[in-house]
């Protein structure tokens, strides 16, 4: 071990120990971090009268990116302070809320036993170019004294294509859910669901297809309350099922039990444990080959243990176990030679087996939360997980089975640390994967054909990355960001079996080749704003890649790419309505072929400006300019040794577009969006530079977005447009101008929805 | 004290963990000369340049395969042009429609990427595309044109196709003659094939297949 290894193991545990001294916890402190300088503030933009004022914050502490969590409130209509104390409530990670609130509204158990009854009726016909979607839904909801009814109807129709070729599908489906709470907190149900299913062309294909699934299902809930600090669920639900494929069916029966116990003991122990547990036995019918008994189940076990959550150090553990099976008719197709009067003839036989695809997984994971506030903290975590999975696969005439398995053995650790002004971030990770899995290649050799054979391989992945950002507020108006990382993946093969070498006369197959993929590299920015409605950013991002490939046999594309990147953007409200924000942007890529002379340099230079107006308070207009000048070419040796570079050709690119919106009522607004692009590219011929390619093209865009109450109880809303395009693409061969037809294309594109509620 | 100085220790700590060789990539070997089972490209006649690529797509990135695929397209140091690809323009607006400008650098990358979807052997084939029309062979201009269906399967060990295609597509070929042995592709105009099963996922064209690759 080199002498700096020992220092790392030395220092790694005095490091930990002092940053884990954490100090008795207080409330976090409301102040405004300089970690959210260089945030993207689109993203705080109102949408659907919803609020995003602490985005960025909320987010951070609750550890996914606020794009995720921007989503998660649009997508459930929640404002951000509801979805994260529902998260905090449930005891739930905050991604999940809206799909389990969407959950229980149809959990008889979860409703009141106020009079409820509901009805909604959603139209909606989306058109975009050659394809038509129209759609219909119903849900109505009956709640009366123990009784719950609920209905949701609904029909999809879609066509795509036109002319000679035409596609039309069609999805139907009801699903009617009946429960009655016999005594409180125990229910019985029943529920019907109904779905067809076809899909049509013309002309006709063999994609066709018609399907008819009927499902007859009970359903017992309970929730017992067998202690204060005890929550517990208890689900059952089966009946008789039948799934259709194009060429085989299942039938039979089928039972799903689960059960959630919540355990919470003060605010410093809470643990979840669910169980789920499937089993299917039914017949499986291969249409006009017989047909055998078939038991597909599925035992699922999760358990989430947190210990002092809201404290300055907590531990949190995770626990999955999984075992699944599934059961299918298959067909073995063997072919033989036999003379039947005295003519060689190929027969083949064709017998029906059973197969079955048994999977399973075990993971673990332990994660150490040490928090004195939201600028300083450390999480440790660690990963141990297993994964099998048994395929059948036809191999010369028989059905073999393949395992597959993985092991993932990993650990990270994340840190935040305030000092004296910097605010100091870490990311390590490191994790071991390792997977056995069956392989097939051709054995290749002198003297003899190429042979496929099959054998077994073990791929062994080791990936680490480290990751430091410092953040500081340098003068009161400026404040300068840096980040530095490095990552390595080795990838390394061994063939673990010699079996296949009987069949390949000897040789040896290839495998997988070993390789490493290496990257290292640092962006420093700084932001400057010296008034309110002016800020501009200074940034240098450079970097180092390098794909080894590490065998001789495959070496000869082992690369290295050094990338310079240098950017300059500023923003300006230069009046109220106004704002102008620009992006300039410098860069070179040196790849660098590390066993041949094909080393290349790409240069791009891109400027980008965006004009954001509000005219009136019912017009606004924004228009976008990009424009970008790529040049590259190689690095020729010349007969003395001197290195030169050879310009191979330039690729220039212009983009105008514009978006303009007038709202002459609220529950209409008219946009038109033009967007005209050109490109040119020229080639280097000698030492002169001959166009190579041309490309124009103009789209226009106008049409209108509705937001319209229709009575009390209805709305419609969506947008329509339709759009103009033109394209032409002109090449040159050799300077000379290869004619070329201009294309057009005249579509509508847009979306509308009537919902009506009783 | 000892808090401020605790950011400075785990600095120092991972700093001397990075300098143990933790990060340190091993150095490749060298390439052998002819090593592995080479292919040897064919690019004097534009049906045997396409027999080439397909050798090369089915070699999945061992040998010489990448570079047997790249070479079969017109680069302007070799010959003069800048190989243009185009893309179906359906895919390119659900990618969101900015053609990333495809050079032969991404395109050694796409056959890399597309190589490694899965570890199966591949079998690919080329279809006459019978709505494309003849080929066009202009002898006087040294240029030709060729449209074809292109398909990639997934093969067992018996060399039976296992499964529906992982790449299907209508390719626009245009070819140049740039020497008297070599056919170059300067352009590829492909197309999402009408015949590919929408609701399969792995059924896409070569112009999904290049813009993941470029992602």
């Amino acid at each position: 071990m080199s002498r700096l290894c020992r220092l790392a193991l030395l220092l790694l545990p005095a490091a930990l120990e002092a940053v884990l001294a954490v100090p008795p916890g207080h409330a976090q402190q409301g102040t405004e971090s300089v970690r959210f300088a260089f945030a993207d503030t689109t993203l705080l933009r109102d949408t659907l009268n919803l609020h995003f004022d602490r985005l960025f914050p909320l987010a951070d502490s609750l550890m996914i990116t606020p794009d995720s969590l921007r989503a998660q409130a649009i997508r459930f209509r929640l404002p951000l302070s509801r979805l994260v104390f529902l998260a905090d409530s449930l005891h739930m990670p905050v991604d999940s809320v809206g799909s389990v609130m969407e959950r229980e509204r149809f959990n008889a158990l979860a409703l009141s036993r106020k009079h409820l009854a509901k009805f909604g009726y959603t139209s909606g016909y989306t058109v975009s170019g050659g394809t038509s979607i129209w759609t219909n839904n119903t849900d109505y909801n009956l709640r009366t004294g123990p009784f719950f009814l609920r209905n949701a109807t609904s029909i999809s129709l879609s066509r795509a294509g036109g002319g000679q070729l035409l596609s039309l599908n069609q999805d139907r489906s009801s699903t009617t859910e009946a429960s009655w709470e016999v005594v409180r907190n125990l229910s019985l149900g029943a529920r019907v669901d109904l779905q067809r299913n076809a899909a049509f062309s013309e002309p006709a294909s063999i994609y066709d297809y018609s399907r008819k699934n009927d499902q007859y299902q009970m359903s017992v809930r309970a929730r017992p309350r067998l202690a204060k600090s005890l929550t517990t669920e208890l689900t059952f639900y089966g009946g008789p099922y039948t799934e259709p494929y194009d060429t085989y069916q299942k039938k039979g029966l089928n039972g799903v039990m689960n059960a959630r116990v919540r355990y919470a003991l003060g605010a410093g122990l809470y643990e979840d444990l669910s169980v789920q547990n499937t089993d299917k036995l039914g017949q499986a019918t291969y249409f006009g080959h017989g047909s055998f008994t078939t038991h597909d189940f599925t035992r699922d076990v999760r358990s989430s243990l947190s210990v002092l959550e809201a404290q300055p150090a907590s531990l949190r553990v995770d626990l999955a176990w999984r075992r699944d099976q599934a059961e299918k008719p298959d067909i073995l197709v063997e072919s033989s030679s036999q003379t039947i009067s005295d003519t060689l003839v190929t027969v083949s036989d064709t017998s029906v087996f059973r197969r079955r695809d048994p999977s399973g997984s075990r993971s673990a994971q332990v994660q150490l939360r040490l928090r004195r506030d939201q600028d300083r903290y450390v999480i440790v975590s660690g990963q141990l997980a297993e994964t099998d999975r048994l395929l059948s696969d036809s191999r010369n005439g028989l059905f073999v089975v393949n395992p597959t398995s993985t092991t993932t053995k990993g650990v990270d650790a994340n840190a935040r640390y305030a000092l004296l002004g910097c605010l100091v971030e870490g990311h390590f990770t490191y994790s071991l994967p390792t997977t056995d899995m069956p392989r097939r290649d051709v054995a290749r050799g002198t003297g003899l054909s190429d042979t496929t054979v099959d054998f077994r391989e073990e791929q062994q992945s080791r990936a680490r990355t480290v990751e430091f950002t410092l953040t500081r507020m340098l003068f009161r108006r400026v404040t300068i960001r840096a980040t530095g990382h490095v990552s390595l993946t080795t990838l390394r093969n061994a063939v673990t079996d010699s079996s296949y070498r009987a069949l390949a006369g000897g040789r040896r197959v290839q495998g997988t080749f070993d390789r490493d993929d290496y990257e290292q590299g640092y962006r420093i920015s700084g932001t400057y704003m010296p008034m309110e409605k002016f800020n501009t950013t200074l940034s240098l991002d450079v970097s180092r890649r390098s794909q080894l490939v590490l065998p001789a046999a495959g070496s000869s594309s082992s690369n290295e790419v050094r990338s310079y990147r240098g950017e300059w953007s500023w923003s300006f409200r230069m009046m109220k309505g106004l704002t102008v924000t620009q992006l300039n942007q410098l860069g070179a890529d040196y790849t660098d072929m590390l066993f041949s002379t094909d080393d290349a340099l790409l240069l791009s230079y891109l400027t980008q400006t965006n004009l954001n107006a509000v005219l009136t308070p019912r017009l606004s207009m924004q228009v976008s300019q990009r424009s970008t000048v790529s040049p590259n070419g190689d690095f020729t040796t010349l007969p003395d040794g001197t290195v030169v570079f050879s310009p191979a050709s330039e690729r220039r690119e212009y983009v105008l577009s514009a978006s303009l919106s007038y709202m002459p009522a609220p529950v209409l607004t008219l946009s038109v969006l033009p967007y005209y692009s050109a490109m040119n590219s020229d080639v280097t011929s000698g030492s002169v530079a001959v166009p190579s390619q041309r490309q124009r093209s103009l789209t226009l865009g106008g049409g209108a977005s509705l937001n319209l109450p229709v009575t009390a109880k209805g709305r419609l809303t969506g947008d329509i447009r339709r759009n103009f395009q033109a394209q032409r693409n002109l090449t040159y061969l050799s300077g000379v101008l290869q004619p070329s037809p201009r294309s057009e294309r005249d579509y509508w594109d847009g979306s509308m929805q009537l919902t009506w509620e009783f | 004290m000892r808090h401020r100085l605790a950011p400075l220790v785990l600095a120092l700590g991972v700093l001397s963990l990075a300098g143990c060789g933790f990060f340190k990539p091993t150095a490749p070997e060298r390439p052998q000369a002819g090593g592995g089972a080479q292919l040897t490209p064919d690019y004097t006649e534009p049906s045997n340049a396409l027999e080439t690529l397909l050798k090369a797509m089915n070699l999945k990135n061992q040998a010489n395969g990448a570079d047997a695929w790249v070479g079969a397209f017109a680069s302007p140091d070799r010959d003069g042009l800048t190989t243009l690809f185009g893309f179906d323009p359906i895919v390119l607006a659900a990618k969101g429609g900015q053609d990333p400008g495809w050079d032969l650098v991404r395109e050694r990358k796409f056959y890399t990427d597309m190589s490694a979807i899965a570890t199966q052997a591949y079998f690919m084939t080329w279809e006459l595309y019978v709505e494309g029309g003849d080929d066009i062979v202009d002898a006087a201009a040294d240029t030709a044109h060729l449209e074809r269906r292109y398909k990639i399967y997934l093969v067992d060990a018996e060399n039976n196709v296992v499964g529906s295609p992982i790449a299907i597509g209508i390719a626009k070929l245009s070819f140049k003659k740039t020497s008297p042995a070599r056919w170059a592709i300067f352009r590829w105009m492909d197309f999402v094939d009408p015949t590919a099963d929408p609701k399969d996922p792995s059924q896409v064209s070569f112009s999904t297949r290049r813009l993941d690759s470029s992602q």
